[in-house]
């Protein structure tokens, strides 16, 4: 399968993302498998927001981009895992420490999310 | 075929000032907007736990509540990045 495309593309998500508006969680589709009506993307899974990925010639301007991309990606995902694991994990009234049963449970939550994030990929393309 | 359109690529040089100054520009944008959202996360979790039914003004006890909420949702990030990025599949 050619995956020169995916390699070329770096997508400037974070920028797209700030200028525009969109907050949410981003996660790349690494396999797209051909025949697939779109090209290399990622998904804003709150607001269904496709990002075409921009393409650029500079080296040095890409490799930075592509590492801000990832960083502000995976800053994103911390921020909104944080948002929906506190709702699930902590009730009541914060006290000066968590419990052990609260930390134990946002650690959970995390690493939940990251299986079940693996589960809809692996679905998605079985889809195909 | 692009059913979604293509934005149009960036121009300019590969290095020098200009494409600096455009990362430090990135820099700071990515910086505020991260700070802005979890500003607003904070404030939206600690308002709902501490500040059960709204007074004259804030007391004592709620804002000492503020605080510790403060204090314990950033630990909560602490403790799911490094779950994230510390225990393997």
């Amino acid at each position: 399968m050619n995956r020169a495309w995916l390699k070329r593309a770096s997508v400037n998500s974070s920028v797209a993302a700030n200028t525009l508006g969109f907050k949410g969680f981003w996660i790349p589709l690494v396999e797209i498998p051909r025949g697939f009506p779109l090209f290399s993307f990622f998904v804003c899974f709150r607001f269904g927001f496709l990002a075409e990925a921009t393409i650029d010639n500079s080296s040095d301007l890409q490799a930075f981009l592509k590492q801000e991309g990832q960083k502000a990606m995976i800053g994103q995902m911390v921020g909104k895992l944080t948002d929906q694991c506190w709702d699930k994990c902590i009730s009541g009234t914060p006290g000066s420490k968590f419990s052990s049963k609260d930390s134990a449970c946002l650690g959970n939550c995390a690493r939940r999310f990251m299986d079940m994030s693996m589960l809809i990929m692996k679905k998605l393309q079985s889809m195909q | 075929m692009d059913p979604f359109g293509s934005s149009a690529p960036p121009s300019g040089a590969s290095s020098g000032p200009s494409a600096e100054a455009m990362m430090e520009q990135i820099k700071t944008q990515l910086a505020q907007a991260y700070a802005k959202e979890f500003l607003e996360t904070v404030g939206s979790k600690c308002f709902a736990k501490c500040i059960t039914k709204p007074g004259t003004s804030i007391s004592g006890s709620e804002s000492s509540c503020i605080s510790r909420c403060i204090d314990r949702y950033i630990e909560a990030t602490g403790i799911i990045s490094r779950s994230l990025f510390s225990s393997p599949h």
